[in-house]
Order: C-alpha cells, then structure tokens, then sequence
C-alpha cells in the first residue's frame, strides 16, 4: 500500500550534514518485550493513515485459512545515509 | 518512495499486564516473579486502551501486552484482549509458553483466545529454570497450528556462551532461523544482583547503531509511561524517557510528548553512541563508564541515564533550539517522520530555503 511521502523542505546545511554522517541500524528488531507482525503486513498497516483501509484489511485477515503463516523476512542489513 | 527499514513511531504502544511471572529469571529488568502480584486494573485499561485507540484518530495500531507472564491471569487477558480488539487494535503478547503443558492443551487455549495477532515466545538458560523447554515447544507447536505469527525470544550473555548454543539449537527444531530473536542480557533489574557471573564481553566504546526500541512507548499498572521498555524502567529518578502518568497526565498529552521528545528521537535516528560522544564533547565524559556492554544499545543508554549530572545534561540538551531542529529534520530525512516538525513548534519547517526530499 503505497503512502504518500510528506514533501517538506530540509534547510540545505542539515540536508548536506545528514547526507554526509553515517547512521547505522541494528540488524534485528529489539527483544525486550517487543512485537513486530511480518514486516510488510505491519508496515503496510501502520503507515496507512485510513481507518478505513485499516480495518478492511483486518477483515481481510480474519478470512485467512488458520493454516496460513506469514513470511519473515529476513534481518535487517547496516544501512548509512548515504547509501539510504 | 525510500525503503524504510526501522519501526514505525508510536504505532505500537506496550501495556504491561502484570509483574506476576512463573519464573523469578536472574536476567529480568522487571524483577517480575511468582511473589510479585500488581497488575493493571481492569478499569484503568479500559480506560487507557480507549484512550490509546483514540489518539490522532487511531493512530497507534497494535497494543503490546507484556509482563511478567499475561497469561497469568487469563481472565485479565482475556479482558484486555477483547477491549482492544473492540477497539481496533491489533494484540500481541510475550509469554513464556509455561501454558503448553501439553500439545492438546496449548492448542486449546490459543484457540480460545482468537484476538492474539503475534506471539513472542521467551526461553533461554534464565527461563528454563522455571518453565521446561518442553512447554515451550508445545507452546510453539500450537502456535504454527494456529497460524499465529511468533517469534522466539533466546536472551543470552554471550552468544558463543554453549548453554545458549543449545537452546537455539533446540528451537531450531521446531522453528526457522527468522522466527528467532537474539538478546544480551545487562547487569541492570535482577541482573545488576549477578553481574559478577555475567560473562559478556566489554568495549572501551558503545555500539554505533541506532535505537529501535524506543519506537514504542509502554504503559504502567500504576500509570508510568516510559518511551520504552528497557532498563531505563528501572531507574528511580525523572530521566528523558519517563514521558508522565496517567494518575497525572491525558493519555494524548503523554503521548503528544513522546512526539516531540528530541533525547528519544535523537536516541531512534543514532543510537546513544551519538549523546555519548556529544557527551565528551562538552567536558562530561568523566561520567561515563570506561567499557560498555558489547552489542548492548539498552546497556549504553542505561550508562547516560543513570547518572544524574548526565541526566541533567540531556534535560538541557531537551530545550536546546538547535538540536531539536536538528532531530525533527533528521526524522524527516531518515525516518520519513514529519510528527516533530508539525507538532514540535517549527511553523516555519515548510518554508525554510533548502531542498525538497
């Protein structure tokens, strides 16, 4: 589910520093009680900003055969601005 | 349109359901137990879960049950499920799996509780000296029966440590490698009491990436709600992120502060690592430990919060114009976050020369 990215404007001295600094993101999700569904299903779900879409797809999982398991994908790779 | 490959903010809030737990783990931050009974009050989740479905007209997607073990008290789980469900949110729970005494029976319970979306499954050395790995693996088989996503949580303080090396092999019989999570236990909670036996290994510097935790706040049976579940749970003093309670504070205000907390977001787009060195920078270093928990984020930023000269550092650090900028900007770029800059006092942020991103 495509959602549209704000385009809002990043003043040009903190745009040039972001594309030159190099940020780093873990390469699993924490484990400290957190919860993450099948990442597309729970991103698709959570940037929507439509309730309605929201609780269409709730539906939609609801008819899903019981047998039926998602798909992890697989871990998360070091990502830098740069390369973002 | 960017992948985006960390946590969505906010659209994940943790309730803590109960400290009462079969197990008493040397390892839990919450010193959750068998002796330990606080737990939410039905009438307090009602009210906060309805309050949690209504802000920024359902915003937030996805209610975290955690503990102690939720299935504990079943008629308290049961209820808060349904209230969730009623109000639109997803559920998820962290248990131990003690519950999957046997396959029949496991599969029984989660079937009577249909509202369960996700399943993260706790078992490690801590665990398995209260609950059998055998519960868990019935836990786990009613799981994949029931279709229910999971994920098998294996804390550890090392991960060459052999005991750990076992339980994973073990869960690997029965589960795939991405359906299992890998933690490092810290010296903080019940820990810091066997922090003389832990054998994870040191780094003169703190790990480089960024936080993801502190992507979804958590809410107290007594009210407190913390920008994470972390160590930072157990620290008694106010720290950046012990964002109010709820016997004090709107739901939505607490929230709308988690927004615009820039210690939080700073912590989300680079990880401690970035305050550590920012720290130095301005003369504190001296109030930093000299070695850091290999592969810990959560240690690294036990280590700013608990010291109080720090903490006051990064209250200042909170008001300071240009850093909060700087964080809602950055959130824009990396994260394709605008929250900060729509609610977070920059009613010029649209208008500032630059370009579009």
């Amino acid at each position: 589910m495509e959602i549209p990215t704000p385009q809002l404007k990043i003043p040009t001295e903190l745009l040039t520093a972001f594309q030159k600094d190099v940020r780093f993101v873990p390469n699993h999700l924490p484990v400290a009680g957190y919860i993450t569904f099948d990442r597309a299903m729970l991103l698709s779900i959570l940037r929507t900003q439509d309730p309605a879409a929201r609780d269409r797809m709730v539906a939609a999982l609801e008819k899903l055969d019981p047998q039926w398991e998602l798909v992890f994908v697989a871990p998360v790779e070091e990502k830098t601005a740069a390369g973002n | 349109m960017k992948e985006i490959l960390d946590p969505p903010f906010m659209r994940n809030v943790g309730l803590l359901v109960t400290y009462h737990c079969q197990a008493a783990c040397d390892h839990c931050v919450i010193r959750a137990g068998p002796d330990r009974h606080e737990e939410v009050a039905l009438e307090d989740a009602r009210v906060w879960i309805s309050e949690i479905a209504a802000y920024r007209d359902r915003y937030v997607c996805v209610l975290s049950l955690t503990g102690g073990e939720p299935f504990s008290n079943l008629k308290l789980l049961r209820a808060v499920m349904e209230m969730a469900a009623e109000a639109g949110l997803f559920v998820s729970v962290v248990t131990n799996g003690f519950w999957g005494t046997s396959r029949e029976s496991a599969l029984k319970l989660l079937k009577s509780l249909p509202q369960i979306c996700f399943l993260s499954i706790s078992t490690d050395i801590y665990h398995q000296k209260f609950v059998p790995y055998e519960s868990v693996k019935n836990a786990i088989w009613a799981t994949r029966e029931c279709g229910i996503p999971y994920y098998v949580s294996i804390i550890t303080d090392r991960d060459d440590d052999t005991e750990f090396l076992r339980v994973r092999s073990e869960v690997l019989k029965t589960s795939e490698e991405e359906n299992i999570r890998t933690g490092i236990t810290f010296p903080v909670g019940r820990a810091s009491e066997i922090k003389a036996q832990l054998k994870y290994s040191v780094t003169s510097e703190p790990p480089k990436e960024a936080c993801q935790a502190a992507s979804s706040p958590c809410v107290f049976p007594d009210g407190r709600v913390y920008g994470c579940i972390g160590p930072l749970i157990d620290l008694q003093a106010d720290h950046p992120l012990l964002l109010g309670n709820l016997r004090e504070t709107p739901m939505h205000e607490i929230l709308d502060r988690a927004e615009t907390n820039a210690v939080l977001h700073a912590l989300r787009l680079w990880g401690p690592k970035r305050l550590i060195t920012m720290l130095r920078e301005a003369g504190l270093g001296r109030h930093l430990p000299f070695e850091f928990v290999a592969g810990s984020i959560c240690n690294a930023c036990f280590s700013l919060m608990s010291k109080p000269a720090v903490r006051e550092w990064l209250q200042q650090l909170e008001q300071d114009a240009e850093f909060r900028r700087k964080v809602a900007y950055g959130r824009l770029y990396y994260l394709h976050e605008s929250g900060m800059l729509e609610v977070g006092g920059f009613p010029q942020y649209d208008a500032s020369p630059g370009l579009v991103h």
